[in-house]
């Protein structure tokens, strides 16, 4: 049951994203998905594989969910909200920001929930501070991305 | 269950930086043919690609081969991920140069494929991938073909989408 409640979910938010981005957003959208597919993979593979901080689920089914959570909805959710981000002025800017975050624990949290993941000398604090650190990261890039894109006209 | 193949300073190592410096080097000699943005979806394309089947297949509870000394995540893994970055960038950047057309792109995608394969099986016979977990070399062959289409897709989309504006105006 919990496979079909990813996977809805992960179809709504690709096809938002799909209707919802911009000409102009693409090119971000698609470099900030290669660093959002890799970066949190690569910290937390290395955080259950080599400290054995936490302990990853060999359930097929939990995989899957996994596999779904950090390739789509965990990126795709922080791509929209910057694109949000940069549509929205002044202090709105701030609600995108705080809906990715709580969407991202969100999704953590069930990964407790459903056992995929088990921590062992973890908590959720640290994978927050780890989302935060990654969607200031995120920030900076984008607005880089922002300048080329005014510059080279792309 | 992790294992440990070895654990000194060897070809495998070598081969990773040696090719880094050399497909680096050449992706800034050749002259460019995209805005800088594009060239860098196109390297990272490559990167991702590689770093997403490595963490699909080559994990629990798939674990079908090992890449490098130990089944640890290592800077040397991620090093070798950096290394497929420069040739999704030649793919398209040849491409582009020779003017093909997209009735050209499976033979394309096929030969990338068998070149990919030929750099895969030196990278088996110096340590670079362990293959003693149930996966064999041509389980991969699908696997280029699936990115590399996926790669020209996204360069008519990225690409040749503004050359038809640029003929209609």
């Amino acid at each position: 049951m919990e496979i079909v409640i990813y996977t809805t979910f992960s179809w709504f938010v690709i096809v938002f994203l799909l209707t919802h981005t911009r000409r102009e957003e693409i090119i971000r959208s698609i470099i900030l998905y290669s660093i959002l597919s890799m970066l949190p993979v690569s910290i937390f593979t290395f955080i259950s594989l080599n400290l054995k901080l936490i302990y990853m689920s060999i359930d097929v089914t939990r995989f899957i969910i996994l596999l779904l959570c950090r390739y789509v909805l965990i990126p795709l959710i922080t791509i929209i909200c910057i694109n949000f981000f940069y549509r929205l002025t002044s202090y709105k800017k701030i609600f995108p920001i705080i809906i990715m975050m709580l969407l991202v624990t969100m999704i953590e949290f069930t990964y407790i929930k459903l056992e995929i993941y088990s921590y062992l000398k973890w908590n959720l604090g640290f994978t927050v501070i780890i989302y935060a650190l990654i969607a200031l990261f995120i920030l900076i890039v984008s607005k880089y991305i922002n300048i080329s894109q005014r510059k080279e006209r792309v | 269950m992790i294992i440990y193949y070895d654990n000194r300073f060897n070809l495998n190592e070598l081969v990773i930086i040696f090719t880094l410096i050399a497909a680096y080097t050449v992706v800034f000699l050749l002259p460019r043919r995209f805005p800088i943005l594009i060239t860098i979806i196109f390297i990272l394309y490559g990167i991702t690609s590689g770093h997403f089947t490595d963490h699909t297949i080559s994990i629990q509870p798939m674990d079908y081969y090992d890449v490098n000394d130990t089944s640890y995540y290592e800077v040397y893994d991620l090093l070798s991920y950096l290394m497929y970055g420069p040739f999704s960038y030649f793919t398209v950047y040849f491409f582009d140069k020779y003017k093909l057309k997209k009735q050209h792109i499976i033979l394309y995608v096929i030969a990338w494929g068998i070149l990919s394969l030929s750099f895969e099986w030196v990278g088996v016979m110096i340590g670079l991938f362990h293959y003693d977990k149930g996966w064999k070399l041509p389980f991969s062959f699908p696997i280029y073909l699936f990115f590399d289409s996926i790669l020209m897709f996204l360069y008519y989309k990225l690409c040749r989408q503004d050359d038809r504006k640029q003929h209609a105006k």
